[in-house]
């Protein structure tokens, strides 16, 4: 019998509901299994341990875990696509599509009723776990936490709104039931995975960008599966594990993709409404999607294919620039002329697609790329010379060798943003050796972290300076000038309390000793102090180098590496920053809390920095290590090496070159 | 009851209806005749509501079909290409009618199911045999005692008992509650025993839709013999169709048939027959009147 509400069939519903039974069956023993049931085996199997259980009793890590393990997007997702297939299968098949709108429902209703139908297969599981989880809280003592199963619950309905939204919106651009499928996940995927492939090709083609930046996805956001994860946990303090904090910006961001979803809902009823059901069975049902789909995956599907075989040609094609570009845009461009008729073809469904309006739109797209790629070639956009004012950055952190300083001083970070646009200005010289570089080089990795919380990063390849031009001779300077500058390398390459530190263990590493440890010696702990303290003379009188681009520079091939405790916990000058940038990639579909990730909002990163600084300095690193090759004009430090016996003169050393020792090359 | 003004569809840049013109008195046996891709299922999508013309209208009682609901319960639908839900059984369908359709019978749903002894209510469509899910479609329909009954080639892959069955009961819904039906098809044979409308449907406009009596009463065939040669056709009479074996002609003369054999009469004939017409021949001898191409027409 028809509702006599007017957005809601009965019996349509109720149809849904005993046809797709299966599924929420499914998701709801996925769910129980892999949290309900995990929590209570680990609490039992904890019990036999009496010192873990009362320590987890403290604490309830392992219930925490088990219900925030689940907290991942992608699951829903998946989940949320099959169950929109499902409900709405009846629009890819044409004798089912023709008689469900003969029914006496309109399509207002029919959309309504399957929205109300997926919602409930989705919840329903979700609601069941959760009050099973909660259950299971109360029972193991962890009261006072019981919020966080139905924060999770919370987290599900805004992840089901959200990915529901997008089912709906690629269920009706869609007239087949796989490329429903497939544009799903392009719609879910494709800003990011266009971000990747731009940031590898300008890579290849920008001076100063590596491929290592790809994972800085500034569009991250465009990908819930993605951003999800890092912005709507729950942090935890990794030190004490005693904090539960659900993040500044989880509501909101759990607010605003919701809406997001409902509006992507709304745009697919319309959609809906304009269906033309003759369109059932093509490849786009959406007229003016056609042209869109075709010219922006030809240009991404030519992008990604040019830079899968780039990276073949790098080596075959490093030694000029010029010749490595003219290849790029051939190979795109040649890729995007064939791409272009082959998705024409299956959009079409004919190979006849050699037509004049074809023809035209083959060549527009050509243009486009062709245009693009010299832009960017010429740096047109701007990315080469992107530095940002000193005013708007919080720290840099610069990298040579295996030496990284923070700056955070706010005339330092201006020095070196001189420094980096003398570098950018000298791109003539440096860019063929960008590539493949057959004499001796440096890595100059740099990485800015601004105060709005983004961050930018360049690498470039610093060549021997010997021989090169004076401008490029006078920056190296420089740049030399600020690694090698002695109270740097007192305070940033060991640490802020070095008068502190005392020496407890040195492990000598001759170039031509035996691999057998058989030169190995033990030495009192004055004369590590004396190695230290003379290593640090010659700091002070400015006669170690911490890194060098001189290649002709003579030094040590031999070195030693220090053991240095210190009374209090070391903190280096990237304590805010540098658990933020660890490096982990915010291509991670699975975190299921946070921590500090280098993918958090400002906000959250502010406000879990002071918290973390102060974990850190109650836990801290007690050590520091370091790494030295002498050079001859170490004479404290030799002198120190040859008193304690480590060396009887300096004629024990082997007696090398920059260029040797740290420098790089390609040949 | 079903009124199509000036209806024009095309698909993929291929003219499927246009400016199509049809009227379905209330009440008619409608018999929808073209030959394949006339645009006969075409435009009974756009009667039961599933596609939407690109211009012109369609009003069932004088309500246009797009998006009613409340017009589309009065109507039932049998596709030349039956959906069910994958794994329902023939109850399983009945429940679902009944919660869309109002004026679904469930009464007279199993008294009709009696006339249909092989179908197994509580097994799976997708098991039956083309026939038999042909018959499930039908129990379903009449069960909703539609006031528009639509079918698109509907009695295909049904043996002749069974055909016999199905006409029966429609022509019951008929005559007790004044049923009008569309049937689609592309054999005249089939529909010249049951329909009382016939529409010829050809690339895509209707280009001959008349009463059976009208037809019948417009086309005469009578077969003369006379002791020389044929003498002139009396006036009034128009000669469609003309075949002569010795001194036997067979005439097709636009006319009522009393008429015409009144005016042959007066020509003293040897021998005058009038002879009954075939729906098929009707048509084929009407449209060379109207100059068409038959064989572009005609199967």
């Amino acid at each position: 019998m028809k509702s006599k509400t007017s957005f809601f069939n009965k019996t349509i519903y109720k149809k849904n509901l005993t046809r797709f039974v299966a599924f929420p069956l499914l998701y709801f023993a996925f769910l129980f299994i892999s949290m309900s049931c995990n929590m209570l085996v680990n609490r039992l199997n904890m019990q036999k341990s009496p010192d873990a259980y009362i320590q987890t009793l403290k604490t309830h890590q392992d219930l925490y875990e088990g219900v925030m393990n689940r907290n991942v997007p992608i699951f829903v997702a998946i989940y949320m696509i099959l169950v929109t297939l499902a409900v709405f299968s009846y629009l890819y098949q044409r004798r089912s599509c023709n008689m469900m709108h003969a029914f006496p429902v309109n399509r207002k209703i029919m959309f309504s009723t399957g929205i109300a139908s997926i919602l409930t297969l989705t919840l329903l599981p979700q609601l069941a776990v959760t009050l099973i989880n909660t259950i299971l809280y109360l029972v193991f003592g962890a009261g006072s936490l019981v919020w966080i199963p139905w924060y999770w619950m919370l987290c599900m309905i805004a992840y089901d709104l959200c990915f529901l939204g997008i089912a709906l919106f690629t269920a009706m651009i869609s007239g087949q039931l796989i490329t429903n499928f497939i544009f799903y996940w392009i719609f879910n995927f494709m800003f990011m995975a266009a971000e990747v492939v731009i940031r590898v090709l300008l890579s290849f083609l920008c001076f100063g960008v590596y491929s290592s930046d790809i994972y800085r996805n500034k569009l991250l956001c465009m990908t819930p599966s993605a951003y999800l994860p890092h912005h709507t946990g729950i942090y935890i303090n990794d030190a004490t594990y005693r904090i539960y904090h659900i993040l500044p910006e989880a509501l909101p961001t759990l607010l605003v993709y919701a809406l997001v979803g409902i509006g992507l809902a709304g745009l697919a009823y319309l959609l809906y409404q304009h269906k033309a059901l003759e369109t059932c069975g093509d490849f786009i049902a959406v007229p003016f999607m056609k042209p869109v789909f075709t010219l922006g995956m030809t240009f991404f599907a030519s992008l990604l294919a040019t830079v899968g075989i780039g990276y073949a040609l790098t080596n075959l094609l490093s030694e000029n620039e010029t010749v490595f570009f003219i290849s790029i845009m051939i190979l795109c461009l040649g890729i995007g002329v064939i791409l272009y008729f082959i998705i024409q073809m299956l959009i079409d469904r004919t190979r006849h697609v050699w037509k004049r309006r074809y023809m035209k739109y083959c060549c527009i797209y050509t243009g486009v790329i062709f245009a693009f790629l010299l832009c960017v070639r010429f740096d047109v956009f701007g990315i080469e010379r992107q530095v940002p004012t000193a005013s708007d950055v919080f720290e840099v952190d610069m990298t040579m060798g295996e030496t990284t300083y923070a700056l955070t001083d706010a005339d330092e970070i201006a020095d070196f943003i001189s420094i980096h646009k003398e570098i950018i200005n000298e791109k003539e010289e440096l860019l063929d050796y960008s590539r493949h570089c057959s004499e001796p080089y440096g890595f100059l990795d740099i990485s800015y972290h601004l105060k709005d919380g983004s961050s930018l990063s360049r690498s470039y390849r610093l060549p021997d300076y010997a021989g090169k031009s004076e401008a490029y001779q006078n920056t190296c300077q420089k740049l030399l000038s600020l690694f090698n500058d002695k109270d740097a390398i007192l305070t940033h390459g060991i640490s802020k309390n070095y008068a502190e530190l005392q020496a407890e263990d040195v492990t000598f590493y001759p170039f031509d000793a035996p691999d057998d440890g058989s030169e190995e010696k033990t030495y009192t702990n004055a004369q590590l102090q004396n190695l230290y303290e003379a290593f640090v003379q010659d700091i002070k009188e400015g006669n170690y180098k911490i890194t060098d681009l001189d290649a002709s520079a003579p030094c040590y091939s031999d070195s030693f590496a220090l053991v240095l405790r210190s009374p209090e916990p070391i903190l280096l000058d990237r304590t805010k920053y540098s658990f933020y940038y660890t490096g982990r990639s915010s291509l991670s579909l699975f975190t299921n809390y946070v921590s500090v990730t280098g993918a958090l909002s400002p906000v959250s990163k502010m406000a879990v920095a002071e918290e973390t600084k102060e974990a850190v300095a109650a836990n801290g690193d007690m050590t520091a290590h370091l790494y030295i090759h002498p050079t001859p004009d170490c004479t404290h430090t030799l002198q120190a090496m040859i008193d304690m016996g480590m060396i009887t003169n300096t004629d024990d050393l082997t007696l090398s070159t920059a260029g040797e020792v740290y420098m790089f090359t390609d040949e | 009851m079903i009124q199509i003004d000036n209806v024009s569809k095309s698909f993929h840049g291929t003219q499927a209806l246009d400016h199509l013109q049809m009227h379905v008195p209330k009440g008619a046996i409608y018999g929808l005749v073209g030959p394949n891709g006339a645009g006969k299922s075409t435009i009974i999508r756009h009667i039961v509501g599933a596609y939407r013309p690109d211009e012109g209208e369609i009003l069932i009682d004088g309500e246009n079909i797009r998006e009613n609901a409340s017009i589309k319960e009065k109507i039932a639908y049998i596709p030349d290409e039956i959906f069910y839900f994958a794994q329902a059984t023939t109850l399983d369908m009945m429940h679902y009618y009944k919660g869309l359709y109002p004026s679904f019978d469930e009464q007279y749903f199993y008294k009709i199911c009696k006339c249909f002894p092989m179908l197994n209510l509580k097994k799976p469509i997708r098991s039956f045999s083309k026939g038999t899910i042909k018959q499930v479609a039908f129990v379903l329909a009449l069960s909703i005692h539609p006031a528009l009954l639509v079918l698109d080639e509907p009695v295909d892959g049904l043996d002749p008992v069974m055909r016999r069955q199905i006409w029966s009961l429609i022509m019951g819904e008929v005559a007790d509650r004044g049923t009008t039906v569309l049937v689609s098809s592309h054999n005249l044979r089939e529909l010249e025993d049951v329909c009382d409308h016939i529409g010829i449907l050809s690339h895509g406009h209707i280009i001959l839709e008349r009463s059976l009596d009208n037809l019948q009463s417009s086309v005469t065939k009578v077969q003369v013999a006379f002791d020389g040669d044929l003498p002139p056709i009396p006036e009034g009479l128009q000669v469609l169709h003309s075949v002569t074996n010795g001194r036997v002609s067979t005439l097709i003369l636009k006319g009522q048939p009393r008429e015409a054999q009144e005016k042959m009469a007066a020509l003293h004939p040897l021998l005058l027959d009038v002879l009954p017409l075939s729906l098929e021949e009707i048509f084929i001898y009407e449209m060379e009147g109207e100059h068409y191409e038959v064989k572009n027409i005609l199967f």
